[in-house]
């Protein structure tokens, strides 16, 4: 029996749920927590998503029927947390898709736990800039370590179409970046 | 099998560096201790509070559950041809045992407020 079908099953038994869901969180707290942060900006965003989302995993924690891996299921509710937070916040402040990346930067800049020096807000400033389906899918690719495949079952899209954007959002960052050395260092290209 | 349990350890290795990497590239920072802190609250608003909250649904359903008793009585006992006068008494006593007494008042009062004393009763009048 294998490590992860172990603990799917004390996940889901109520014996021992409680004690792997504590598990669970140590394992998955601080990734889900780096994912969220990318997608609603703030650390203050971000820490009320984070929590709504192992609300939420706790909740369904019966009904996972382990279609997809324990992995993915747990960034697919961060990414769904992470979304339903935007659109509600959109909703509150009537404003756009493009206002929420705007409001994103600004509330980057202002928020006290962001300490990003010239070239940082620089990477920060052209991610922002991309398109959202390549946004989505370069800071999953790269930043948290997501495969394609993983990537398609989150977002519900084909891997040959994320694989794309994700090239185009690379190609993008090597245009517009205007420090080569830092995407060097980093190994973004 | 072997695959996706090899994967799943790779997984569990895998990005303990996160911190250092969002904060060299990207220039995100938390709050000192913050982890600690939001599993702390986590847990708070999961675990312990389906143990706290067992408790006091098991409460409410009890106390519902005696409110049901004593309308299907007294539902029963007024609108039963049948029923007698000493029957009444029998079987609020009765439900009157499995609830508590500031319960059966709070009930009482709303059930004569709402139920009987209907706008009918006082034209009538």
């Amino acid at each position: 029996m294998t490590i992860e079908i172990d603990f799917i099953k004390q996940l889901t038994s109520k014996k021992n749920r409680d004690k792997a869901f504590v598990k669970l969180l140590d394992l998955y707290q601080e990734r889900l927590y780096w994912h969220i942060r990318k997608i609603v900006g703030t650390h203050e965003n971000a820490d009320d998503v984070l929590q709504n989302t192992f609300i939420r995993v706790y909740r369904s924690l019966e009904k996972f029927k382990q279609q997809s891996s324990l992995h993915t299921w747990m960034y697919k509710i961060a990414y769904n947390e992470s979304i339903r937070f935007l659109e509600n916040q959109k909703k509150r402040t009537h404003t756009s898709i493009n206002d929420v990346n705007d409001k994103y930067l600004e509330n980057l800049q202002e928020d006290v736990f962001f300490d990003g020096d010239e070239i940082q807000k620089k990477l920060q400033q052209i991610i922002s800039q991309l398109p959202d389906n390549q946004k989505r899918v370069f800071l999953m690719k790269y930043y948290d370590n997501l495969k394609f495949k993983e990537i398609a079952d989150i977002l519900k899209t084909k891997e040959s179409t994320l694989k794309t954007h994700y090239y185009a959002a690379v190609k993008f960052i090597e245009n517009n970046i205007s420090v080569s050395t830092y995407l060097e260092k980093i190994k973004v290209i | 099998m072997k695959t996706k349990n090899n994967t799943f350890n790779q997984r569990i290795t895998l990005d303990m560096n996160a911190n250092k990497r969002h904060q060299k590239d990207l220039g995100l920072d938390i709050p000192e201790n913050y982890f600690a802190s939001s599993k702390k609250s986590i847990l708070e608003k999961t675990i312990n509070q389906k143990r706290g909250k067992v408790i006091s649904l098991s409460k409410k359903i009890y106390a519902w559950s005696a409110a049901a008793v004593v309308l299907l009585l007294f539902t029963l006992a007024i609108y039963n041809p049948t029923s007698s006068g000493d029957n009444i008494e029998e079987d609020v006593l009765i439900a009157s045992l499995f609830t508590e007494e500031s319960n059966i008042d709070v009930f009482l009062e709303e059930f004569v407020n709402n139920e009987l004393l209907t706008e009918d009763v006082f034209k009538n009048n």
